[in-house]
């Protein structure tokens, strides 16, 4: 058990604690002296005094007043029933309002000045959960107006201006539906001046609380990020930003410049204005073109299905595919788990918030799915709130089991009893560790040929999970070395130095909008960074974060990575912010630098898009050889919506590329856990192997079963090998042509060219 | 406690004999006595006259006592004369707690009262807690009544609590007591830990809490179970607690309950010293009848 790691060590942090009057920084000192141990409470003692970030947007609001509204009776019938659940959803802010508002009424003339200043805050709040601003405003300014004139009230009088300067800096920049992303610079960070689409009273209205706060408190970083940003939504960052506060445009500056990526959602007809949720790109009806599923959590917002036309256009084919009835879903991720060819939905249900159901939705190959939640056996134990699941075969039998991370109660583990259904075997299999787990990703980290599995947990230290061949799992994160960050949230294996070992790379999600501040301005912070740890080949990892320029602060939430430059190796793409307005992050790009270094490219790029980044895929939309960044974007509630992007990748690299379908044959069809390994001569005098295990990526966003695999310069492929989990059979190709997509089937003695064809999006022809 | 106190009064009167000084202070109030006019208060160091201590004060303005209650932080202005000394001016401290986020505490409490259409108000200092029922972190049930004619101290935590401000703080606090009042611990004085996190939370989970603060385990309970009758417990001393993105937004508070069970103190926040919240124990453990005068 790793809690008994240093108890021992703790007592006597503890007892060294002695001390009466300042308790904390005590802790610090004699914590460091004493060699704290236990790693939980060593990095809890490093976070003492950080601002987090608090929560304006009313999110906390409305979600308790959802959790008011939750039955008491037949709860487990509402949990399986969406429209239920929608329901539950759409009326408890009405309800919390409506009880707010007779509260006022009834006793505001007898409420103490502060109680009403906060009765009238938190209907704002709701209001702005529910994007009615005009209403949030007018409360809060209310509210403030009763504090200026209350006594004793100063803390609360500068807690409402820093209130007020987010909410019309929400308000103005980033709330208004008919503000067009696309064209609308003041949303990618950083922005500059010119085609700006900003209610610019609002944003001026914001400059000036903020100024009121940094007035106060000029050390409040937080305030000073969001100064820039109302700035920069006013054009006028960065000449009219007052000295003292200017975070300067270098900050922000890419040293690497891989061609502007475009946004080309609005024209393709996915941009889709709504909340944080999931996606898939894959090719649901094997017609070559890579289609596109998104979900959200909003409870009552169905499943898009966007079929690919291939002409630059989708066609939302949600109804026609029986996916209109299937509301709600933090998070998304497919595989074909009865073997058919076809490839199958999950939709998970439930993150951040409280259980209901997941769906497993089967592809009837004919352009329609078809719920088996319940008959598969997936639905069979309790329910819980989960965003996180992977498929992987853990006992090579050839058929996808699925490992449930849930945030209560344990995780689960589903065996495929290969006829459609499947039997929970979590207690025997030694996983259903209770924690908040956000993220699982399999991955064959000692290439052992049999998946493993990493869970990362939100406010605790986290597994991995290493098979032992016989359907049960030894937790080892420890004797690995990975059980960091604290706050973790996505997570995935990619092997980022190619050198055949699978690396780890698990975000932080420690909410402080002041830490990331800090860490873009070079200034000493508190938070955790990214952790991205390094196989030894030995069953052991090393924390390389620094080493690679990733020891960098974020708030990442959905994320992923891929190969936007072709050059062979996996760069990441993070989807930042948090539910409150205050956590205007940029999304990021960091490009991998020959598996050396990762180099932040978001300015350079165009793709820091301004709001909260969710599920995150990498793939190449328009079959013209390099990977297109589909992002989900937007908050948890209606007062938060933001369009879907689609980031066209620009190809300016000259880079080579093929992309791999596998087709299992003893081994599941879809192929997940198969390995490629492409021996590459690049320019005529550079050998090198590129290892790729085909999945769908990270733990927040699905990217292709097929693989996409960057080849670099002048490549030549000596040498393509495939290793096939289940029948244990490696299959070798050489001399296999660059820049085509291919499809090779277990056990075959050739592999099959397919012939896409290459087309444009139109917003391609803006700049 | 009470350090030597007739001597020290005897000292401070003859340093300050010639004229009257005035001294401003803070401190936290341990009981208060009406009848008479008094108040002790556990303060801290007033420059230029005296060392923290725990000392009975009169004050010059009976008045001045209305409404003031053990575990109140108060400010005060000290007069120090050849012949007296008095409390001529006396403010309780309204001091924020430093919660995860201090105003959403405050919307939640207000949006709860507002949806619901009773709520049970928290118990007031001198009213007799209702008994309760929880499972300490070895699987055994704890009722509240059978530390009838103990002092007990009540913390409320969550193990996962992710910054030492705040429940690794009130924890912490709870190890000086057991410190302090070691030969006392589970013998006169008994301490719980309520955790409102109980999904979590479970025995085993304490247990393992509970070693990293090397708690005595016989006057040193930490409790779970179903969240309703924790919830339940927590509603009874105003401790308020929501589920916030895998953390927890709550109030803090440490409450006293009276050798007959009566409550002498709920202290909210964590503005106040270990040594503090130790005076108003040994307060209590010296009343031998009942939490308040």
């Amino acid at each position: 058990m790793r809690s008994k790691i240093g108890i021992a060590g703790v007592a006597i942090a503890f007892a060294a604690l002695s001390v009466p009057s300042r308790p904390l920084r005590s802790f610090e000192r004699h914590g460091a002296a004493a060699g704290i141990e236990d790693e939980e409470l060593a990095i809890r003692s490093r976070l003492a005094g950080v601002r987090l970030t608090p929560d304006e947007s009313g999110y906390g609001e409305f979600l308790q007043a959802f959790r008011n509204k939750l039955p008491v009776e037949d709860y487990f019938a509402w949990q399986k029933d969406l429209k239920s659940v929608c329901a539950t959803r759409q009326e408890a802010p009405r309800e919390a309002i409506r009880a707010l508002q007779t509260a006022i009424a009834k006793e505001g003339a007898h409420m103490q000045p502060l109680r009403l200043a906060y009765a009238r805050y938190t209907l704002g709040q709701l209001w702005s959960s529910q994007a009615n601003f005009e209403q949030s405003i007018r409360e809060m300014e209310a509210a403030y107006r009763i504090a200026l004139k209350a006594p004793a009230s100063e803390s609360f009088t500068s807690h409402m201006e820093e209130v007020l300067g987010i909410n019309y800096l929400h308000r103005g920049a980033f709330a208004d539906p008919a503000i067009d992303p696309a064209i609308n610079s003041a949303q990618l960070f950083p922005s500059h001046p010119g085609a700006l689409h900003t209610r610019r009273a609002d944003a001026e209205k914001a400059v000036e609380y903020l100024k009121k706060c940094l007035q106060r408190d000029p050390s409040n970083t937080e305030m000073q990020w969001l100064l820039n940003v109302a700035y920069m939504t006013l054009g006028q960052y960065p000449s009219e930003v007052p000295q003292d506060f200017l975070i300067p445009p270098s900050v922000f500056a890419s040293n690497e410049d891989l061609g502007r990526f475009l946004d080309v959602a609005p024209a393709a007809g996915v941009a889709t204005y709504g909340n944080a949720g999931g996606v898939i790109v894959d090719d649901f009806d094997n017609d070559g073109l890579l289609d596109i599923v998104t979900s959200q959590l909003d409870d009552c917002a169905p499943l898009r299905f966007f079929h690919n036309n291939g002409d630059g256009t989708f066609t939302d084919r949600s109804r026609e595919a029986g996916l209109a009835g299937q509301t709600g879903g933090l998070n998304l991720i497919q595989a074909d788990y009865n073997n058919d060819g076809c490839v199958d939905i999950l939709v998970l249900r439930g993150g951040w918030e409280f259980a209901r159901r997941h769906s497993l939705l089967r592809n009837n190959c004919d352009g329609t799915f078809t719920d088996v939640t319940g008959q598969s056996g997936l639905l069979s134990g309790p329910v819980r709130a989960s965003q996180s699941a992977v498929w992987a075969d853990i006992d090579n039998d050839g058929y996808l089991d699925l490992f449930l991370a849930n945030e209560h109660g344990g995780s689960q583990l589903f065996l495929n009893k290969g006829n459609g259904t499947f039997v929970d075997i979590s207690h025997q299999a030694g996983i259903d560790q209770s924690a908040v787990s956000k993220a699982v990703v399999a991955g064959d980290y000692d290439n052992d040929g049999y998946p493993d599995f990493y869970v990362s947990n939100y406010n605790g230290l986290n597994y991995l999970y290493h098979n032992n061949r016989d359907r049960t799992f030894t937790e080892v994160a420890h004797q690995a070395g990975v059980t960091e960050p604290l706050f973790s949230f996505a997570a995935w294996f990619f092997d980022y130095d190619n050198d055949g070992w699978p690396d780890l790379f698990v975000t932080d999600y420690f909410l402080s909008v002041e830490q990331v501040a800090r860490s873009y301005m070079g200034l000493p912070s508190k938070g955790e960074t990214l952790k991205l740890y390094r196989n030894l080949g030995n069953g052991k990892f090393r924390d390389v974060t620094a080493d690679v320029n990733l020891d960098r602060i974020f708030m990442p939430m959905g994320s992923n990575f891929g190969d936007i430059d072709n050059d062979g190796f996996l760069d990441i793409y993070l989807g930042n912010g948090n539910p409150s307005y205050a956590s205007l992050l940029p999304n990021v790009l960091l490009h991998n630098q020959g598996g050396k270094r990762f180099t932040d490219i978001t300015a350079s790029s165009g793709t820091g898009a301004l709001a909260k980044g969710h599920g995150v895929a990498f793939a190449d939309l328009n079959n013209d050889g390099d990977q297109d960044l589909f992002v989900v974007m937007g908050g948890p509630q209606p007062g938060d919506r933001s369009p879907s992007r689609l980031f066209l990748n620009p190809g300016h690299h000259g880079n080579d590329w093929i992309s791999v379908r596998l087709t299992g044959v003893k081994s599941n069809r879809g192929a997940i856990g198969a390995r490629i390994t492409a021996t590459v001569m690049n320019q005529g005098r550079e050998r090198r192997t590129i290892v790729r295990t085909v999945g769908s990526g990270g733990s927040f966003g699905a990217s292709p079963l097929e693989q996409h695999i960057g080849l670099g310069k002048s490549a030549k492929i000596e040498k393509l090998e495939i290793w096939w989990p289940a029948s244990r059979t490696r299959q070798s190709f050489d001399n296999v042509g660059v820049n085509q997509f291919l499809e090779i089937r277990e056990f075959d003695n050739n592999y099959t060219q397919r012939k896409k064809r290459t087309f444009q999006f139109a917003g391609a022809r803006r700049i | 406690m009470n350090r030597a106190l007739p001597a020290l009064l005897l000292f401070a009167a003859a340093i300050h004999a010639q004229s009257a000084h005035r001294y401003e202070a803070s401190g936290m109030v341990l009981s208060v006595d009406a009848a008479h006019g008094t108040l002790l208060i556990s303060h801290d160091a007033i420059p230029g006259y005296m060392d923290a201590m725990t000392m009975p004060y009169r004050v010059a303005d009976p008045s001045l006592l209305q409404g003031l209650k053990p575990g109140d932080k108060i400010d005060f202005t000290l007069v120090v004369s050849s012949t007296s000394s008095y409390i001529s001016r006396l403010k309780v401290h309204k001091f924020d707690s430093l919660e995860r986020d201090p105003e959403q505490v405050r919307r939640l409490e207000l949006l709860d009262q507002a949806m619901r259409s009773q709520s049970v108000p928290p118990l007031t200092a001198g009213q007799t807690a209702p008994d309760f029922s929880l499972t300490d972190q070895s699987g055994h049930h704890i009722t509240l009544s059978e530390f009838r004619g103990k002092v007990v101290a009540i913390t409320f935590i969550y193990t996962r609590c992710p910054l030492p401000d705040y429940c690794i703080r009130l924890s912490n606090n709870f190890a000086r007591l057991q410190q302090r009042f070691d030969a006392r611990l589970g013998r006169d004085l008994v301490l719980l830990s309520i955790s409102f996190d109980p999904e979590h939370d479970q025995p085993d989970v304490l247990a393992r809490y509970a070693a990293t603060f090397k708690a005595n385990l016989a006057g040193w309970h930490f409790l779970t179970g179903e969240l309703a009758s924790v919830k339940h417990v927590c509603a009874m001393f105003g401790v308020n607690f929501w589920p916030d993105e895998g953390l927890m937004t709550h109030s803090l508070h440490t409450v006293i309950v009276g050798r007959e069970g009566k409550l002498v103190a709920n202290l909210e926040g964590n503005q106040y010293t270990a040594v503090q919240l130790g005076d108003l124990v040994e307060t209590a453990l010296k009343n031998r009848h009942t939490g308040m005068r």
